[in-house]
């Protein structure tokens, strides 16, 4: 009997253990009651009926990719005709296709028997007319039917010779541009950053300047070598 | 008598006192918790009354017994059965039963001294 004295001692400090877990527990369980109880048989209903779904969207996913599959392997013709279009879309903004539209003729000419040697064009002059015409929606240029691509360069070598491309060119510069007449004949003719329009310029280094409004006019494609060999389109991470 | 309800106060005040909140997750594990210590201190009571109370097997009774309704629900848990129904469909069977000894124990008590308990063993 001596050892039941000690029972409701024990009995106490395990209720004690057991009413601080009750405690934690109702404490727990409030802030659950406000947000909303929900029973855990409709939870696992909720889920079943979402994982269907899923499985559901799966299936759907599937079949459009059958689909998708299934038109990418019979629609051939289509796909190519995209593609060529696309690419000759890509060769007449590259400068690689003959390209005919409304535009001007710019004729620079030297009254002068001998060509350029007095007051001469260098190269800066032509690049700032080219700039100048690009920046005012020009589509495509072409100097003495040398066509420019986004690679063109325009330079002098020697004393009064200058090359587009590696080909030198001579008096009169046939400039051909194709874009909105209006805009480019104006751009030539207005005043630019140093007061001096590009016409003016021309003719202070006594030039002949003549600006032809043209309704259809042909420039010519890009026939020099553009072989790419350097460089490789970089790879980019989810692009 | 009085002194386990007291502990029993102590520890719920004790408790609110601590505010100490389970995590979601972790709520089932202490309701089974607290079932199965609810039974195993009836039980006691049940022992006690019927003087067969052994120390050794009370407190081995609480702890086990607590920690095994908690990993049985873990169980569950991952084995996408509901089995923490299963422990409180036993400890509740249990705590009804052991309640029962107790409510005619302690009637016995009362209006008839003379009555033995022994009878009501299972």
């Amino acid at each position: 009997m001596g050892k039941n004295r000690k029972v409701p001692l024990i009995i106490t400090v395990i209720n004690l253990i057991m009413g601080f877990m009750l405690a934690i527990q109702y404490q727990s369980m409030k802030t659950t009651y406000a947000v909303g109880q929900q029973d855990f048989s409709t939870l696992r209903q909720n889920l079943q009926k979402e994982m269907e779904r899923r499985d559901g969207l799966l299936n759907d996913i599937n079949k459009y990719d059958n689909l998708l599959n299934k038109y990418n392997t019979s629609g051939g013709e289509i796909r190519s005709q995209l593609v060529e279009e696309q690419l000759l879309e890509a060769k007449k903004a590259g400068g690689f296709t003959e390209v005919t539209g409304s535009g001007i003729i710019i004729t620079i000419d030297d009254p002068n028997s001998i060509k350029n040697v007095e007051t001469p064009v260098y190269d800066q002059d032509l690049l700032d007319l080219t700039s100048l015409l690009f920046a005012n929606g020009a589509q495509g240029i072409s100097i003495n039917d040398y066509r420019l691509i986004a690679t063109s360069s325009i330079r002098n070598i020697g004393e009064s010779q200058i090359q587009v491309d590696t080909r030198p060119i001579m008096m009169p510069f046939v400039i051909k541009v194709i874009g909105n007449p209006q805009n480019l004949e104006t751009a030539l003719k207005i005043p630019g950053a140093d007061g001096d329009s590009m016409e003016n310029w021309f003719q202070f280094l006594n030039k002949t300047f003549v600006i032809t409004k043209k309704d259809q006019l042909t420039v010519p494609a890009y026939n020099g070598n553009n072989r790419i060999k350097y460089m490789k389109p970089s790879v980019q991470k989810g692009a | 008598m009085w002194l386990p309800l007291l502990g029993l106060i102590i520890g719920v005040v004790l408790g609110l006192f601590f505010e100490f909140q389970v995590p979601d997750e972790y709520r089932n594990y202490l309701s089974i918790a607290i079932l199965a210590a609810l039974d195993t201190v009836f039980g006691g009571i049940r022992a006690y009354l019927q003087n067969f109370f052994d120390i050794k097997v009370f407190m081995s009774g609480f702890f086990f017994n607590t920690l095994l309704a908690a990993a049985l629900a873990f169980l569950g848990v991952y084995m996408g059965v509901d089995l923490y129904l299963a422990a409180i469909f036993a400890f509740g069977v249990r705590l009804f039963n052991n309640l029962a000894v107790i409510r005619r124990i302690l009637i016995g008590k009362w209006f008839g001294e003379k009555e033995q308990t022994d009878q009501w063993d299972e």
